[in-house]
């Protein structure tokens, strides 16, 4: 058990006229194949969107109910995203600045009354400095049924044997 | 009056010289292939690399006037002319260069009797125009003052001196065969066999140096991105530049041209439709002859998708050591060839 | 080279005539976030000097201001492309602080990233080296295969990149026999690709001219100058850290490090398909070894809530006790290191009983290897020096730290 080293020597060096020749066919013919059936694996990002899997660390979303202003997201934050606040008397809670969260997703495992949870979202324009500041009933908003309900198509990306990637449409 | 307007109208459009250098093979057809290749090479590209290639603009012809779109994004660019540049080559070089690199379709005939110069020497003198806009790249190389650009016009020289030679050698290969050096009486001896297959060797040296002229892949050497930036065209922007990047296509079509005429048979297969004198003599042959340069030329730019790019001294040590010495075999297999008919 | 004279308080120095100073970066389009000082005489380079540090963020000056825990999110910024390993290096050199140990799904876990972690990372490198070298279709099918893996890490640990997946004690989530089933595809599909990239790429007679005997870097030379990873072993030296010094669950499994003798940029190619072949072979034993267990130390599990105790049994993803946040290793030194997909990367803790560390030393392959871009590219010719680039695997953000 382990590893072992094992010599090796890089094979075939200095090709002949004959192996060049046949290397190239082999190489146009490989590109051929790949232009007359192609392998895909982008797809048409605004048009098509891709959902992530549950567990999936976007976006953060606190639930109010269930925080009990422990402070121990805040403590936790790596970049100091994440601050709490007076949300009047005697409550406190979290609020997240986008500008500097990292998704490290540290303040949802050590909650400890599990309030915080990831949404699959991921990919949100911000207008604005401010608009980045996700406080209050803003933060306990879930970002996810915006998107589920839009007009774009959703796909899922399952890894396939034969191309590597495909796209299944959720909906 | 109207009339006699529009007839006037048509006669100058229909001028040999006029229809030549404007409608076809010239600017229009020129620019109407050049987006067609363009958009294909990135469509083949596409293809082989595990995407879609241009979509945006266009999505229900898969982005075929992207090529629009980004020379319209060309033409509003602020042109930047740096200060240290010296001022006026800088600005002719690209233009001159585009101009220029159109001008060999002046000698090339694309149709048995309707050209613009009767010329007994057309392929000699078609040949030599093409090695004209070179000399502008170098020049817009020196007038960059620009350290990368001085490299790319350096290695543009080299390649010159490699390429030129090959390409004339295997042109010679095909002339000594068709025992001329006129397109139309070249084209006419085809009639029932191409020259590719009289001469294959010179055929396939003629298209490796043409792939070396134009800067196809392998070749890109004197715009290695990767190395020297944009050679000899870094310093370019706007226009200039959208006008420096379709030489080497301009160029490529046009020595594709050259050489659906001399190894494909030119307009052969021709036929005649009769009562449609215009139709039979001009459109059909010319369409013939530049669907053949189409194909070769999108032979040429799938090499893209396949290969690198060679070393300055690998591409010259291969010109000069094996392809130089491929076009001089295919001479004399053409001059073979001529003295067995003779002795036959 | 002579002082000649000063003008407006800048000195001014003589070249000779023949000499040409090309400033290649730190803005050009194969040049990284570096500058490389190149002299050349016509075409050949004569003398190159590599001018790294466009990037510097003060990592290790900034985690002494940082909880312990906190760290390990700052440091897997190092190397973005390889994030698991760097930070299974620090965790490995906090764990020794700490005196946990991680349960053996744990390092199963870690260890499957870890390997995940060296394909994406390889194919990363081959592509920035495939369109150094001009080739496109490389440059795209490297990095599109390499989406299968950053899919498969991100099933694992949430993320794409930046996975922040090992904690003290363990790995932050569990996998279900369901993303084994999926790693298992995808390894299959990479192990045909890579006979694709070998028509397309290694044999293509073009790449391949390009590559033989460009670079050369012989073993006593390697040995000199300090150089690790592939580069090392692809000249002839025999040194992996998964061999010399087994972390996570190399132990458990049967795998060969190829060493090449060349030295050259085809052996240095040679070296990471090589390498990829064997991490599919490691992952493929991997999974059908792994066993069943809990992925964190016993010490931490102790802490645990019923409501946390309820998530992992439901969600299978491990909930912080509350002193994550405030972790105080005893006063200690200790060092952690790790075969990373470039090289072998050292972590040197200090801590003095606190929250936060007293000291950081972070030793990073591409750093090791920057050195190479003095010595490699001199007497080569100017369309070398990114293929010499893109052959060392070079990371500038890496080196800077």
């Amino acid at each position: 058990m382990g590893g072992k080293y094992v010599e090796k020597v890089v094979p075939s060096r200095n090709l002949s006229l004959l192996n060049k020749a046949k290397n190239h066919a082999e190489a146009l013919a490989l590109g051929a194949k790949f232009l007359v059936r192609p392998l895909r694996i982008t797809y048409r990002y605004p048009i098509v969107k891709e959902i992530p899997d549950q567990g999936y660390r976007g976006l953060i979303v606190l639930d109010d109910n269930k925080c009990i202003g422990c402070s121990l997201c805040a403590r936790i934050c790596p970049a100091s995203a994440m601050k709490m606040f007076q949300a009047g008397e005697k409550k406190l809670r979290p609020a997240v600045n986008y500008e500097r969260c990292v998704f490290c997703g540290y303040c949802v495992d050590i909650c400890p009354e599990n309030a915080l949870k990831h949404a699959r979202t991921h990919d949100v324009v911000f207008e604005s400095g401010e608009s980045m500041l996700y406080i209050g009933e803003k933060f306990t908003l879930d970002p996810d049924t915006q998107i589920l309900s839009g007009k774009v198509r959703i796909y899922r990306v399952r890894v396939d044997e034969k191309r590597g990637l495909i796209y299944e449409p959720i909906r | 009056m109207l009339d006699s307007f529009i007839l006037f109208i048509k006669n100058i459009i229909l001028w040999p010289p006029v229809f030549y250098l404007l409608i076809a093979p010239g600017l229009v057809t020129i620019l109407i292939s050049l987006l067609l290749l363009i958009w294909a090479e990135r469509k083949i590209a596409g293809r082989i690399q595990m995407r879609y290639g241009p979509l945006e603009i266009s999505p229900k012809i898969g982005g075929a006037i992207q090529l629009v779109a980004d020379l319209t994004r060309y033409m509003l660019q602020e042109i930047i002319i740096p200060r240290t540049v010296d001022t006026l080559p800088y600005l002719i070089a690209p233009i001159a260069g585009f101009i220029i690199s159109l001008l060999p379709v002046a000698a090339i005939p694309i149709s048995p009797i309707y050209f613009p110069s009767p010329m007994t020497n057309s392929i000699i003198v078609a040949l030599a125009l093409t090695t004209l806009p070179p000399i502008l790249n170098i020049l817009a190389a020196w007038a960059s003052n620009n350290k990368f650009s001085l490299i790319g016009g350096a290695r543009e020289s080299f390649l010159i001196a490699a390429y030129e030679l090959i390409v004339i050698l295997s042109a010679i290969g095909a002339m000594v065969i068709y025992g001329t050096s006129d397109f139309t009486e070249a084209v006419s001896l085809q009639k029932n066999l191409w020259g590719i297959i009289l001469n294959p060797i010179s055929a396939i040296a003629f298209y490796v140096a043409v792939l070396m002229a134009t800067g196809r892949f392998p070749f890109e050497i004197a715009e290695a991105e990767a190395e020297i930036v944009m050679g000899a065209y870094t310093e370019y922007s706007g226009l200039l530049y959208g006008l420096s990047m379709g030489i080497s296509y301009t160029r490529m079509f046009v020595y594709n041209v050259i050489f659906s005429l001399l190894f494909l048979g030119g307009w052969q297969p021709f036929f005649t439709i009769g009562g449609h004198i215009f139709i039979s003599y001009v459109l059909i042959p010319a369409t013939v002859v530049i669907l053949k340069a189409l194909i070769v030329s999108l032979t040429m730019v799938f090499t893209r998708a396949i290969y690198g790019r060679l070393r300055i001294d690998q591409a010259l040590g291969g010109a000069w050591k094996f392809w130089f010495l491929v076009a001089i075999v295919g001479l004399i297999w053409g001059s073979a060839l001529t003295y067995l008919q003779q002795v036959i | 080279m002579e002082q000649i004279n000063n003008v407006g308080g800048f000195s001014a120095k003589k070249v000779d005539d023949k000499t040409l100073i090309l400033f290649f970066g730190p803005q050009h389009p194969s040049s990284g976030h570096m500058r490389i000082i190149v002299k050349l005489d016509g075409d050949i380079i004569v003398e190159s000097d590599p001018d790294i540090g466009y990037v510097h963020r003060t990592m290790e000056k900034l985690s002494e201001t940082k909880e312990w825990i906190k760290n390990s999110v700052l440091f897997e910024r190092l190397a973005i492309l390889d994030a698991g390993n760097v930070t299974q290096a620090y965790i490995i050199a906090l764990e020794k602080l700490l005196n946990v140990e991680p349960p053996p799904r744990a390092l199963y876990l870690r260890t499957i990233l870890s390997e995940i972690n060296r394909i994406s990372s390889h194919l990363y490198g081959m592509g920035i080296f495939a369109i150094m070298i001009g080739s496109s279709t490389g440059y795209m099918w490297f990095f599109g295969d390499r989406e299968i893996m950053v899919q498969l890490a991100e099933r694992i640990t949430g993320s794409r990149l930046t996975h922040t997946y090992h904690i003290p004690g363990g790995v932050r989530r569990d996998v279900s026999n369901a993303f084994l089933e999926e790693l298992e595809k995808g390894l299959n599909y990479i192990e045909r690709r890579l006979k694709d990239y070998e028509v397309m790429f290694v044999n293509n007679p073009i790449i391949r001219s390009r590559l033989e005997n460009v670079g050369v870097l012989s073993r006593e030379r390697a040995i000199e100058l300090g150089v690790t990873g592939p580069n090392l072993r692809a000249s002839g030296v025999s040194y992996d850290v998964r061999v010399e010094e087994p972390y996570g669950a190399y132990q458990f499994v049967d795998f060969e490090v190829p060493v090449y003798k060349e030295g050259d940029a085809l052996a240095r190619t040679f070296q990471r398909f090589d390498e990829i072949r064997q991490s599919i072979s490691i992952l493929r034993q991997l999974i059908k070894s792994i066993p069943e267990g809990p992925v964190l130390n016993e010490k931490y599990l102790k802490l645990f809530t019923k409501k946390m105790k309820d998530i992992w049994d439901a969600e299978k993803r491990v909930k912080f006790p509350s002193i994550f946040a405030n972790l105080r290793p005893p006063a200690g030194k200790a060092y952690g290191r790790v075969e990373e997909g470039r090289g072998e990367i050292f972590f040197y803790l200090e801590s003095s009983g606190e929250a936060k560390p007293y000291r950081v030393r972070v030793v990073t392959p591409s750093f090791r290897n920057s050195i190479l871009l003095k010595y490699l590219p001199v007497g080569e010719r100017l369309a070398d020096l990114p293929a010499i680039y893109g052959s060392i695997d070079y990371f500038p953000p890496e080196a800077d730290r």
